[in-house]
């Protein structure tokens, strides 16, 4: 048992260096942590899949789990999707990588009632990547990474014959970056320049005719944080074919503390006339230089935020049709209403502090899922599954432009040997064209696209 | 019993129409769908007249009336101006022949200008409105000669604050690039040869003109930058004959005015005019009246000084520094017709539209409610030639077409460029472009 303990330690240490990095799911969740869930549409609450990844869906479907489990699989994700402008008709496509994600579940039966388990998984965690070049939404985000790694050690319990319970305790290791350019255009200019030169208190440098969307400054922020959560649930069997479930994971806020780094990008302004004290020619570069030297606005320096990783319940039932087809469905609730606001403070006091308020809204997720025996050693499974969109209509940003998305899912498991199972599953995700913003001070200007293909394969082996 | 394939057939329909599902109103605001797709992003370049530049200031609300807003409006294309606060960068003149007389001032013989002031170095710099603009889509800068479209620093280039405050350090043709735009037009050329003739110690200076084979190689330059962006449409319009502008008057009208033969006008007693600014047509030896441009600013002190009782004589020799002799108005007018040949043909010979200007101004100077062969003169200057009836004497001196500084268009003559630019467009694209409002 150690042993697969250690391999467990392995995968989660790979999850954590692969990071999750998804938009599989509603607003920066994601649901994709098991092959076989993802081939029948995530629909878990009532009967999990049998091999371990109840740890997550819902622990109450450890109970009665026998033997000696382990389970690893890895879910590719192909996001593609983009932005155009409403005023150049200028489209950024996401530069997304094909990202893989790993999930890993142990268990063991302790007794017949009593089954441990340990796994990790993620479910938050978002990568946006935009091309740099060009794109507008730049200033706001060109490169977002936040992962979320639970890993969470569970126990489910046989009450009776009818009723399971489960109950684990995630530790949370989180990692976030966010990587901005800065506009030169609404910057107030430096008392040094704008008092000899007869500005008034306040002269931004937009008001001496710096056009936006001016790239002046990189910024890449870059912090860790750690947290606790709890995730429980129960399963009833009402009889032989109807089994009811729901599990709750808890809301944990995660404190992260980091640096912030700023390095400069030349905008090749050159003054064609004096102002005050500088002479024409003179290089706006040369000016901004000290904004990113000792005591300047853009100085480096320590970075804290608090981002809320919401809770999340499903409930659902699972209904055995013949002894070879079962239907089932989950109702996902997440209450991504209390995500509604991101402060990020810099320790520099020269440092505007930057605030995001999401006001993101819960939702709520419909999946339909089914699953057919076909042969011995041979399950087909589908699903369908629709989801309403946790930002607002004016928070659809290049942070995370999510939108209400229906999702098409096929899968199969196959019996490769007596302990060795196999579970494929393809995803499609097409979430709604959404209109959005690549500055809220200008509302929404462009309209967002994205569609992903997500490929999981998992392998399960019983000892 | 549910047989599978039905259900599945229904399952299919339901996810099919779900697919179809859309929440959110996704196409583009209508104020910015313009009547054609060729003006998705119609971008302005030039000088004074298209940045909205009128009785020798700028702010947002003359900004406002350029033709190219008005000709952009029409379009429904996005229309982002540079927009100077109020009052100016510097404050439009409110009464150009109030001037500062104060012997200690800095701004003695300076005209009155808005918010009360004589000063025409105050800039109240560029307004930040509550959504900036994307980009710019007026990037014309009061001043600017063709070499400066695309340089802002360096020989041939005159770059003023305006420069700095509307494009922060970028050229014309950067900012334009910034705009991608699918439909441009470039009126620039005519402070190649204003300058020149408007100069106040030495109007005419034929030394400031820019030469024309210089100009035809800036003109090319400027036609290649432009041409690097493909936009789908391109007007040329051509250098307005800047020896038409009320800021000057003939030598001959004085002349008239001076002997009575202008009912209703007369100059003070003190005041005379020499016989070489009579019309060449009087046969009078060295008449040359008619082909002499006195500028206002010149001409006006002379009679307000003789007002005042000190004889002033108007003479039109060519020792007479501050006027426009015959020779010189020939070399601007050379110029100007130089300059538009080359205007004509780079715009053929890239395949884009070409407009001349002249025609309407010369229809407008034709009618002296438009432009005014001499200026209305505000009743207590003493000398002015009384115009009964006239209350404008202060708001249009220069007449309905020219505002008060007598160079720059005003906003009817905007309109009127508009829309003479809105009928040439529809005919050339095949556009829909409606009237001017």
């Amino acid at each position: 048992m150690r042993r697969f303990a250690l391999l467990l330690l392995a995968g989660a240490s790979s999850l954590v260096a692969a990071s999750p990095r998804t938009l599989g799911a509603q607003g920066f969740g994601v649901y994709e942590h098991n092959s076989c869930a993802m081939g029948r549409a995530g629909v878990t609450a009532a009967r999990p899949c049998a091999d371990g990844s109840a740890i997550f869906f819902n622990p109450a479907g450890l109970a009665g789990l026998p033997g000696t489990r382990f389970s690893a699989g890895v879910t590719a994700i192909a996001a593609k999707g983009g932005f155009t402008d409403d005023f150049l008709n200028h489209r950024t496509d996401l530069d997304n990588p094909v990202i893989p994600v790993p999930n890993a579940y142990f268990t063991y039966q302790a007794n017949e009632k009593l089954t441990l388990g340990l796994g990790a998984y993620a479910p938050y965690g978002l990568e946006t990547k935009w091309p740099l070049e060009e794109f507008e939404g730049r200033f706001m985000a060109y490169n977002t990474d936040l992962r979320a790694i639970y890993i969470q050690p569970t126990l489910g319990y046989q009450v009776s014959p009818t009723l399971k319970i489960g109950i684990g305790f995630a530790y949370i290791t989180s990692h976030l970056e966010l990587h901005q350019r800065q506009d030169l255009s609404p910057r107030p200019i430096p008392a040094a320049l704008a008092v000899p030169a007869g500005l008034p208190a306040g002269t931004t440098f937009g008001m001496v005719g710096v056009p936006t969307l001016t790239d002046f400054a990189d910024a890449a922020l870059e912090a860790s944080g750690t947290g606790y959560a709890v995730n429980f649930g129960a399963i009833i069997k009402v009889n032989d074919n109807l089994s009811i479930g729901g599990h709750w994971l808890t809301r944990k806020h995660i404190n992260y503390d980091g640096d912030a780094v700023f390095e400069p990008v030349a905008t090749n302004l050159v003054l064609p006339v004096a102002i005050g004290p500088l002479p024409a020619g003179t290089p706006v570069d040369a000016v901004l230089g000290p904004q990113f030297g000792a005591g300047g606005a853009l100085e480096d320096g320590p970075v804290s935020t608090t981002i809320v990783m919401p809770p999340q319940g499903t409930l659902g039932f699972a209904y055995k049709i013949t002894d070879t087809w079962s239907f089932m469905a989950d109702w996902q609730y997440v209450v991504w209403g209390w995500f509604s606001d991101v402060d990020i403070d810099f320790e520099n006091p020269a440092t505007p502090d930057l605030a995001l308020h999401p006001s993101n809204t819960d939702t709520h997720g419909f999946r339909f899922g089914t699953e057919y025996q076909y042969s011995p050693k041979v399950q087909l499974r589908g699903g369908y599954l629709y989801h309403g969109g946790a930002s607002p209509a004016n928070f659809v940003t290049p942070l995370l432009p999510e939108g209400p998305r229906n999702e098409f899912t096929i899968g199969a498991g196959i019996e490769m040997s007596r302990k060795l199972h196999v579970d494929l599953a393809y995803q499609f995700i097409k979430q709604n064209d959404r209109r959005g913003t690549v500055n809220t001070a200008h509302g929404n200007t462009g309209l967002y696209q994205f569609s992903a293909n997500l490929f999981g394969v998992g392998l399960a082996y019983t000892f | 019993m549910i047989r599978p394939n039905r259900f599945s057939a229904a399952a299919l329909g339901f996810l099919l129409a779900a697919a179809a599902c859309q929440n959110d109103e996704l196409n583009r605001p209508f104020s910015f769908i313009p009547v054609d797709p060729l003006f998705d992003r119609y971008v302005s370049m030039g000088n004074s007249i298209t940045a909205g530049f009128q009785s020798a200031g700028i702010l947002d609300s003359t900004q406002q009336q350029s033709y190219a807003v008005l000709l952009a409006k029409a379009m429904h294309s996005p229309v982002f101006v540079p927009s100077m606060q109020k009052f100016g960068c510097p404050n439009p003149i409110d009464s150009v022949f109030v001037i500062d007389t104060v012997s200690t001032s800095p701004t003695r013989g300076k005209p009155h200008r808005y918010n009360n002031t004589f000063r025409d170095d105050l800039c109240y710099l560029r307004a930040i409105p509550a959504t900036p603009p994307p980009y710019v889509s007026n990037v014309a800068v009061p001043g600017a000669k063709v070499r400066d479209a695309y340089a802002n620093l360096g020989p041939g280039t005159s770059p003023n604050p305006l420069t700095q405050f509307i494009l922060g350090g970028l050229t014309q043709v950067q900012a334009m690039r910034r705009a991608q735009p699918t439909f441009l037009t470039v009126w620039i050329g005519n402070n190649d040869v204003l300058g020149a003739a408007t100069r106040a110690d030495s109007a005419g200076d034929t030394l400031r003109i820019t030469p024309v084979a210089t100009f035809e190689a800036r003109y090319d330059s400027l036609a290649d930058s432009i041409a690097t962006v493909s936009p789908s449409g391109v007007v040329l319009l051509g250098v307005a004959n800047v020896t038409l502008i009320p800021y000057f008057s003939r030598g001959s009208t004085y002349w008239a005015i001076k002997n009575g033969l202008v009912p209703g006008a007369a100059f003070p007693l003190l005041f005379t005019v020499d016989n070489n600014c009579a019309p060449s047509v009087t046969g009078i030896p060295g008449a040359r009246g008619d082909t002499t441009l006195v500028p206002f600013v010149y001409g006006i002190p002379l009679l307000q000084a003789a007002a005042a009782g000190a004889p002033r004589t108007l003479s039109c020799a060519d020792t007479i520094a501050p006027i426009v002799v015959p020779s010189e108005l020939r070399a601007l007018v050379g110029a100007v017709t130089a300059y538009n040949a080359k205007i004509t043909a780079v715009a053929s010979a890239r395949g884009w539209t070409y407009l001349d200007p002249n025609a309407k101004f010369a229809a407008l100077a034709a009618d002296t409610a438009q432009v005014r062969p001499f200026p209305i003169l505000p009743t207590k200057v003493p000398g002015g030639p009384p115009v009964p009836g006239d209350s404008a004497a202060a708001t249009r001196p220069f007449g309905r077409a020219f505002s008060r500084d007598g160079v720059h268009p005003s906003a009817s003559t905007h309109r009127r460029i508009a829309d003479t630019l809105r009928v040439l467009i529809n005919s050339d694209y095949g556009t829909a472009i409606p009237p001017i409002p």
